[in-house]
């Protein structure tokens, strides 16, 4: 633990400065993959969307191939440390898709075999009998875990996962995606032009309900969500990348070359609801 | 003209060649029975007359064991010393208030007597009396010799330090003051016939001071690994500030902690495995944060004596290493004491006599750096220190000793407390943000009531109570509050059967229990780079939360058994139950020692050991508790041998097993599958304080690895490091005036190389890919830190001040690897930089 507080520390002393910046948009990205919804139950059908960023969106590369993108949908992992691999190949399914959205029927998984609730019971009762307990319990949810192999040649490739919570009945209120009801750069909506190194306020604004009210399952204790703002920009710089709560505000330094900017902001509520809106702004050379 | 010999008697009670350092020479040796020594007849014939300075190695009894001839007179002298000298019998010395070998020097002086004086009329003599004090220190020399020049008569101080000579002719009289210890002192003062003339001399140390005793086997030397530093030779290494602790991380088999953290890593052990125990009694925590500082005061202690294996049965509960500390006796002339300050904390130790039979000592210490981060951090840090960096600690020692009986009692505790703000998301992780808390504080209540029931039996009971507390919080995903009792008993017992057996046994029990309320993800396991490495912000946290009692009994024996006189076997036995695990482990041990010469000692062992596995890993949430204990079986064959009076070489290869590790499997359980094997060599090439000049090479190639399980691979030890060499020198130009340096050069430590990872949408945040676990290794560490040390010494007091300068020719060492956000590019993790640190010490 006290190594934990080091590394926190070493953190917060802003070590690796020297990188590119995270919110710098230069090569093929994934700013985030929203479902709708983030919660659903095992009979319900889920759909994803990447919203992704292709450089030939803002400096046209003629001939340049679309980007592909690659759905693998698997029943459990464990998570980030087994760089969510897929717990068992039985529960796993690639699904190609032309473009960024995805759309899984649970009744019917992308993997085969019966509906998820039952294919849940038969894996909890395997995994019981292993001596694990509370791994496949649909009261509690379980993750579906969705990777996303995308990219475009030439502009590079993203890994990208999402998880989507399956969860039996509706005692306890599901998730929503928060909502973002407008997103204004300099004050403004509409198209934007602006001369060279300007730096203008992007403000984003959510609807309300966007920070919904839980009960922490961990602590038992009522709890309001957080909102995380996570800013992009493919020129310039934004500063700070990131928010949270009341931080819905950042700013942006534009390049000193004219170009077009494409501009993203995500907006989470650290229990997989999404948000994403984008803007164009016009960086033009003076005079 | 008749011949005769004439000893003048004790010179010096103090630092011999010794190896072992002790508690305060409470008495000094008295000679009962003189023997004359026969005049060489050539030098007789000659009218030659001489002296020559002997070593003395006394024991415990008061007879003569050893003699050697320190400053040789030649004509025969040296032999007829000798000779006579083996046949004297002192009343013994004594080491807090106990009979104790020691080591003196002695001056033997042959004159040729002259002509018996015609009586001198009474009043034409006088008397000269007084007493000696160390400058500074204000202490009492004791057994030093007084010596008047013209009368050739002297005399020897007493406890207190005074003396008194009758019969001295009125007149002019030189006093000399010649300890090889001491500047010479000759004063000339006029006797008048028949008055008393009263002196008083403070006589000043050559060298840096030292209020310490180095006595000759008053441990038995009996493990085969055991390494004894002087607290002499700690206050003066370079780079660790006078800390006793932190110079055990000097020693061969000890890698390099990362940042020069506190972490114990010895013979290839996690730092979890090896411990320190006060008075063989465990402490929760060795280190304040970062390493900078042990929670004990140095000053306090006797000893340090550093077990990197194979370690006697009385200690258990540890498959590394142990460092076990001894509290020394507070002084007892008068109140001594001082206070020191350095750029990172400042403390204070009060000490002297209490009561007919008692000591006390009071000392604390607290650091200032929350006071001082605030003011150097820029104002647009995205960090907010609420509370920067905050430690204290304190000690309360009370020493009562009377006869056979002596009783302890010490309270002490560390506090270390942080607290900071992170205004905006860290860029690496968005969860860590907002407020972060962490603080850890431990205190204990330790009493001991020692006694022997005759010369041949010893008896130590021993108790301590108090609690642990530990508490964390940050993010919604880390917080843990834990809230333990902690008492720990002993019962040891020593019989001397006879010259060649003594039986030493007893019990040793550990209780904890309290509660703890844990918020975190799954903790990772050594080797883990994935658990390390992966966003906390990616990781799902679970939660457990109850009461606990953690009961440890343990039994132990053994027998030193000298089975003759150059070869001593030390078999022994340690049960150890874990109550929490319904698990116990019978480990037997057995060490060897061997002199096969007068410098020369060949020494071995083998044991079993075991280790408890950490709380996580058998709670039900976090591991799973059915796991067992972890084993290891420690070997060890070296040689010691000693190449000058000064100047020694320990040498020792070892071999350790580990069994039944506890590592994670892949569904995020514990389990007993984990195996390791250890093998090096160490080497301490060792020059003891002489001359103003001490210091040690210290060399260890090792090689520790591991494998997660039968079928896996075996792979590098997070910490392994190849080649650790540790060059340490310091020497006194003068009386003021010391330099000192330390140079280390490490192998790189192994690094789990991340090749790009994947995009979490949940967490806006990639998680790593991680390669082959362990399977590079980051540059070699190399650094230079150097000290210079003023002392100026006052009638009543000594000023002492240091400059240390770390990291002296600025080398940028690289202690870890940092990525892009994408796991694709990365850079070096630097050490510290260049850092000067300035400190003061008062003393009275």
């Amino acid at each position: 633990m006290r190594r934990v507080f080091v590394s926190l520390v070493l953190l917060a002393a802003g070590c690796g400065d020297d990188f590119e910046r995270r919110s710098l948009l230069q090569a093929y990205r994934v700013v985030g993959i929203a479902a709708d919804a983030p919660e659903v139950g095992p009979d319900d059908t889920v759909t994803l969307r990447a919203y992704d960023f292709d450089p030939a969106s803002v400096r046209p590369e003629p001939g340049a191939p679309a980007p592909y993108y690659i759905w693998v949908v698997c029943g459990y992992s464990l998570g980030s440390v087994v760089q969510y691999d897929c717990i068992d190949s039985r529960l796993e399914a690639a699904v190609g898709t032309d473009g960024p959205t995805l759309t899984i029927d649970l009744r019917r998984p992308p993997w085969g075999g019966p509906d998820l609730r039952t294919q849940y019971a038969i894996a909890a009762a395997e995994a019981e009998a292993r001596g694990l307990d509370d791994v496949f319990d649909l009261e509690a949810g379980v993750p579906l875990t969705v990777k996303l192999y995308s990219g475009r040649d030439g502009a590079g490739h993203v890994d990208s996962v999402k998880q989507v919570l399956v969860r039996e009945g509706d005692a306890t209120p599901r998730n929503r995606n928060p909502e973002i009801a407008a997103f204004r750069i300099g004050g403004l909506d509409g198209v934007i032009a602006v001369p060279t190194g300007e730096a203008l306020f992007l403000e984003v604004e959510m609807a309300p309900g966007s920070a919904e009210t839980y009960v922490d399952e961990l602590t038992g204790e009522t709890t309001t969500e957080e909102l995380l703002f996570s800013w992009f920009t493919s020129g310039g710089e934004v500063e700070p990348e990131r928010g949270f709560g009341d931080g819905t505000e950042t700013v942006l330094t534009v390049p000193e070359t004219a170009q077009r900017l494409r501009l993203f902001v995500a907006v989470r509520d650290g229990r997989g609801g999404l948000a994403v809106a984008e803007r164009t702004v016009d960086v033009l050379a003076p005079p | 003209m008749d011949a005769r010999a004439v000893a003048l008697a004790l010179l010096l009670a103090l630092p011999a060649a010794a190896q072992v350092p002790a508690g305060q020479l409470t008495r000094p040796p008295e000679l009962v029975d003189f023997v004359d020594a026969e005049y060489p007849a050539d030098a007789e014939s000659l009218g030659l007359a001489g002296e020559v300075v002997l070593r003395l190695t006394i024991d415990a009894s008061g007879a003569v064991t050893d003699v050697q001839v320190e400053q040789p007179a030649g004509h025969g002298f040296d032999e007829a010393a000798v000779e006579a000298a083996r046949l004297f019998r002192f009343r013994p010395a004594q080491i807090d208030g106990q009979d104790a070998p020691v080591q003196i020097l002695y001056r033997y002086a042959f004159t040729l007597a002259p002509p018996e004086p015609p009586p001198a009329p009474s009043m034409a003599t006088g008397v000269v009396r007084g007493e000696l004090r160390e400058r500074g220190t204000r202490a009492p020399l004791a057994g030093f010799v007084v010596r008047l020049r013209e009368a050739g008569v002297e005399a020897v101080t007493d406890a207190e330090g005074r003396f008194e000579i009758t019969g001295v002719p009125a007149g002019e009289a030189t006093i000399v003051l010649d300890d090889p210890a001491y500047y010479t002192v000759e004063d000339r003062e006029t006797v008048a016939a028949g008055q008393a003339t009263e002196l008083r001399y403070a006589l000043e140390r050559r060298g840096a001071a030292s209020d310490e005793i180095v006595v000759v086997g008053r441990r038995v030397q009996k493990e085969v690994a055991r390494r004894v530093l002087t607290l002499e030779e700690i206050r003066r290494i370079p780079g660790t500030s006078g800390d006793a602790l932190k110079v055990v991380q000097n020693l061969p088999g000890v890698a390099r902690a990362p940042f020069g953290g506190g972490l114990l890593v010895i013979r290839g052990s996690n730092p979890g495995d090896s411990g320190a125990v006060l008075e063989r009694h465990f402490i929760p925590l060795a280190f304040h944060f970062g390493g900078l500082r042990s929670v004990f005061s140095s000053s306090l202690l006797e000893s340090v004596d550093f077990h990197p294996g194979n370690f006697g049965a009385e200690f258990g509960r540890f498959s590394g290493g142990v460092v076990d500390v001894r509290l020394r006796r507070p002084r007892t002339d008068r109140v001594h004491g001082f206070v020191e300050a350095d750029i990172f904390d400042a403390g204070f130790l009060v000490e002297g006599p209490a009561g007919e039979h008692g000591a006390f000592a009071v000392a604390a210490r607290r650091s200032y750096i929350d006071a001082l981060l605030p003011a150097v951090l820029p104002d647009d840090a995205d960090v907010d220190f609420v509370v920067a960096p905050r430690y204290y600690d304190y000690q309360l020692l009370y020493d009562w000793q009377r006869g056979r009986h002596r009783v302890r009692t010490l309270v002490f505790g560390s506090d270390d407390a942080l607290s900071f703000l992170l205004d905006e998301p860290a860029d690496a992780d968005p969860v860590l943000r907002g407020d972060f808390r962490n603080e850890i504080e431990f205190y204990r209540l330790f009493t001991e009531w020692r006694t022997r029931a005759s010369d041949d039996v010893e008896h130590a009971l021993s108790v301590s109570v108090g609690r642990n507390l530990f508490f964390l919080t940050g993010t919604d995903r880390l917080f843990f509050d834990l809230k333990a009792w902690v008492v720990t008993a002993r019962d040891d017992v020593s019989v001397r059967l006879d010259d060649r057996l003594t039986l030493r046994a007893g019990v040793d029990v550990e209780a904890l229990f309290g509660d703890f309320d844990i918020v975190a993800p799954l903790p990772p396991k050594e080797g883990d780079a994935a658990g390390a490495t992966t966003p906390l912000g990616t990781r799902d946290p679970v939660r457990s939360k109850r009461d606990f009692l953690l009961l440890n009994p343990a039994l132990w024996t053994e027998a030193q058994v000298r089975a003759t006189d150059d070869l001593l076997l030390v078999p022994g036995v340690r049960l150890d139950y874990d109550h929490r695990l319904s698990d116990f482990a019978i480990d037997p041990r057995l060490n060897a020692r061997w002199s096969v010469a007068a410098d020369t000692t060949l020494k071995a062992g083998v044991g079993r050991y075991m280790q408890r596995p950490q709380p996580d890993e058998s709670d039900p949430v976090f591991g799973d508790p059915d796991i067992v204990v972890e084993r290891s079986v420690h070997t060890t064959a070296g040689v010691e041998q000693r190449l000058a009076p000064a100047l020694s070489v320990d040498a020792q290869v070892f071999y350790k097993h580990l069994s039944a590790l506890v590592v994670r499997d892949d569904q995020g359980r514990t389990r007993n599958a984990g195996e390791g094997r250890i093998y090096g060599l160490e080497v301490l090439l060792r020059r003891e304080l002489s001359d103003g000049l001490f210091g040690w090479i210290s060399y260890t190639l090792m090689r520790s690895e591991r494998r997660d399980g039968p079928d896996e691979a075996w792979r590098l030890f997070d910490l392994d490091q190849t080649h650790i060499l540790t060059l340490i020198a310091s020497y006194a130009l003068s009386n003021e005036w010391e330099v000192g340096a330390r140079w280390r050069y490490v192998t790189g430590n192994p690094q789990t190389p991340l090749r790009g990872g994947i995009y979490d949408s949940d967490a806006d945040i990639y998680a790593p890919y991680p390669g082959a676990s362990n399977s590079e290794r980051l540059p070699a560490f190399h650094q230079l830190d150097v000290r210079v040390d003023r002392r100026w010494t006052f009638e009543a007091w000594i000023l002492t001040a240091y400059l240390e300068i770390q990291n002296a020719y600025n080398r940028e060492n690289p202690e870890g690897w940092t990525y892009d956000y994408a796991f694709r590019e990365r850079t070096i993790i630097p050490n510290l930089p260049i850092i000067p640190s300035f400190g003061l010490r008062g003393e009275l």
